[in-house]
């Protein structure tokens, strides 16, 4: 434990301090985001749009690479693949007389595979694994500024819009009634869930952000009573878990991410244990 | 200028090949009370839904205050009959409450008007002392008492109720329908419900729903014979004044 915040206060060693705060910020947006994912029950629309990120960055190392299309980063594919699957999958939730679930997945698939062909189609070795999982130890100073500016967004907006955020979320039908656009509202929102992703996947890779957006908030929703509490409370576990995960990685010489992952899906499973003994 | 009009109104739905509606035709005016009637399946529910534009009809027109209905429906207080909401989802007797507060104008946060309102609406339906109890706590009747304190909250102009009785007792059916009375003096209420019992000496037009239209009848027409004939089951109908 000394150790550990021996390298943590170490002046010369950054990137447990970067991971930290990274860690702090990134709490906040999975806090607030998480909360908003776990009360709509949209989980499988986040795991969905997560996954064309893959299709995304596979589509922007080929453009890139293979097709010399500069611009088009692996960073501007997962962006804009991301917005172009929160379209989609706005309007397979609101228009589609086919199985919902069925097309969701049905995308969730196509994004992944998409991404692995066009990895596999552009020279050099690429290991898809590192964007499932990402590495926090690994990122930089402009991750950390992209992260803070995201959370400030969040915070901002989920400030803003708190009444409609809760209205929407408990009662879509009332809030049309009342001369919200319920549509356009879901469609921004899922935007921002995109965004939020690639933010993420850059810095926790895949796996870990669709872990974040749920567990936190699933944990919080046992013992607290209002959407406020919940965000607050899903930031609070997030940052714990991602430093007790990056603790228990450091001691254990295993890939911080997974640790992460696996530490929150447990203390989840102990809090499903000890609340479903209570009922 | 009526409230509602219904002009030459045809619905079904798009998942079905047969009419719900056939040239459906009448109008609420200023001050009147009415209610809807008909069999399971006669479409009441979607009658009022067609009113609110939350549906479209397939063809004729629906004006609410002279308007699309989605341009004047935040004047209107509405109480759906079955109100599907996620049992986690935290959010306490106030919470839901001061949702009536919110309109188009005014997506912010709240004020102490606003409160104040809400408040004194509570008080009203003997809930101001559960104010911070969990909406998902709460027995059937007790929500249906914080989603009837929530459509007063919104300080409607005109009120549809969808079957407002389902799930309460008789002492709260009779606070109901007392609230009810006293708004029918300032506004129109369009209410759905099974028992015509406690609204008879209120109501002044029945809108029945069978054969695919809508059939507008006075209260006095309304015998218990019509209505058994009607819905093949025989309903109680006491008149309050005698």
């Amino acid at each position: 434990m000394i150790e550990f915040f021996e390298v943590f206060l170490n002046s010369d060693i950054v990137f447990l301090r970067y991971a930290v705060v990274a860690a702090f910020f990134s709490s906040v947006i999975f806090g607030f985001m998480g909360t908003y994912v776990v009360t709509r029950r949209i989980s499988y629309l986040a795991g969905s749009i997560s996954h064309t990120v893959l299709g995304g960055i596979g589509l922007g190392l080929y453009l890139s690479r293979v097709k010399n299309i500069s611009w088009f980063t692996p960073m501007v594919g997962a962006f804009l693949v991301s917005i172009f699957a929160a379209f989609i999958v706005n309007w397979v939730s609101t228009h589609s007389k086919e199985r919902e679930d069925t097309i969701i997945g049905t995308i969730w698939a196509f994004g992944m595979g998409g991404g692995l062909l066009f990895i596999a189609k552009t020279p050099g070795h690429m290991d898809p694994m590192s964007y499932l999982f990402g590495n926090i130890l690994m990122i930089s100073y402009i991750d950390l500024w992209a992260v803070l500016i995201l959370s400030i967004i969040v915070l901002f907006i989920f400030f803003v819009f708190y009444n409609i955020i809760i209205c929407v979320g408990f009662d879509e039908e009332f809030a049309r009634l009342r001369g919200i656009n319920t549509r356009l509202f879901n469609l921004l929102m899922l935007c921002l869930i995109a965004v939020s992703i690639v933010t993420m996947v850059r810095i926790v890779g895949i796996i870990l952000v669709i872990a974040m957006l749920t567990i936190p908030a699933a944990i919080s929703q046992k013992f607290t009573r209002n959407f406020r509490q919940m965000a607050v409370c899903a930031s609070a576990v997030s940052f714990v878990s991602f430093v007790v995960g990056l603790y228990l990685s450091y001691i254990t010489d295993l890939p911080s991410s997974a640790t992460i992952v696996t530490f929150v899906a447990v203390v989840y499973f102990v809090f499903l244990g000890v609340f479903s003994k209570k009922v | 200028m009526s409230v509602v009009e219904f002009k030459n109104v045809h619905f079904s739905y798009s998942n079905s090949d047969t009419e719900l509606f056939r040239d459906v035709n009448f109008s609420v005016d200023e001050n009147e009370f009415v209610s809807v009637i008909g069999p399971n399946a006669t479409g009441k529910s979607t009658l009022l839904k067609l009113m609110l534009g939350l549906l479209k009809p397939t063809s004729g027109t629906v004006t609410l205050f002279g308007k699309k209905p989605e341009k004047t429906r935040a004047m209107v207080g509405y109480m759906p009959q079955n109100f599907n909401f996620d049992p986690l989802y935290p959010m306490s007797i106030l919470d839901v409450t001061l949702m009536g507060r919110l309109t188009k104008d005014h997506m912010g946060h709240f004020e102490l008007s606003d409160y104040k309102v809400v408040f004194e609406t509570l008080a009203e339906m003997d809930l101001l002392d559960e104010k911070d109890r969990q909406f998902s706590d709460l027995s059937g009747g007790q929500r249906q008492r914080v989603l009837l304190a929530r459509t007063l909250a919104s300080k409607p102009e005109f009120l549809i109720f969808d079957e407002p009785t389902n799930n309460v007792d008789v002492l709260i059916e009779g606070r109901i329908f007392e609230i009810l009375k006293n708004l029918n003096n300032k506004m129109a209420i369009v209410i759905v419900s099974h028992d015509l019992n406690f609204v008879h000496d209120m109501v002044g037009k029945v809108v029945c729903l069978h054969d695919r239209t809508a059939h507008i009848h006075s209260t006095e027409k309304i015998t218990s014979d019509f209505l058994k004939e009607l819905h093949e089951r025989h309903y109680r109908l006491i008149r309050h004044d005698h």
